[in-house]
């Protein structure tokens, strides 16, 4: 057991990250859902919810921080987001393809099939990227 | 048990993206019918839902 943790202790990380983002979607979903209730709330008493409330409805429970209130339109978020994973995996494959070639921690095969998943997903975003037709901001 | 996991290690990965997108999932549809349970409350009331919450309906 010992041995398989020294092998794939760095597995670790990634795990973590799903872990993590689940966790905070689910904060998010309960961020959402307590709105709803402070409008049903409103409704049942026969009142309009304050405009500041319904504008939190604008903002999608699972987009992540920011919504609307920080000035830029959604689109444009987007793509800013799309051009950083397109970054941030084109980086990772890199970095996994440099520890492929020199064989590092001796798991070169295995570094390999990472770099290839990160290449992928750098591709994707990145065509995900280019395809977006959503007017220019 | 050891050597299978070393031999198919790597199936952590697509394995936990499709728990973490099937969990998105179903967080998005707790969240669309939280938004349909809403919309029955201004229904009942006989009053017009804003058009955030109508809105709401689409997002994915």
């Amino acid at each position: 057991m010992e041995d398989l943790f020294r092998s794939f202790w760095w597995l670790i990380f990634p795990l973590s990250w799903f872990v993590f983002d689940a966790y905070q979607s689910w904060l998010r979903y309960r961020v959402n859902r307590d709105t709803l209730d402070l409008i049903k709330t409103y409704a049942e008493a026969g009142r309009e919810p304050p405009p500041e409330l319904l504008a939190k409805l604008n903002q999608r429970w699972n987009e992540g921080e920011g919504g609307e209130d920080d000035g830029r339109p959604r689109h444009r978020r987007r793509r800013q987001r799309g051009w950083y994973q397109v970054v941030l995996f084109a980086t990772l494959c890199a970095g996994f393809t440099y520890g492929s070639v020199t064989d590092l921690y001796e798991a070169g095969p295995a570094l390999l099939i990472v770099a290839f998943v990160m290449g992928a997903l750098s591709l994707a975003s990145l065509v995900s990227v280019l395809v977006d037709r959503s007017p220019k901001a | 048990m050891q050597d299978l996991f070393r031999s198919f290690w790597w199936m952590v990965f697509p394995l936990s993206w499709f728990v973490f997108d099937g969990y998105h999932r179903w967080l998005a549809d707790r969240a669309r019918r939280d938004a349909v349970e809403l919309l029955k409350t201004y229904a009942k009331s006989g009053r017009e839902p804003p058009a955030e919450l109508l809105a709401r309906l689409d997002a994915r």
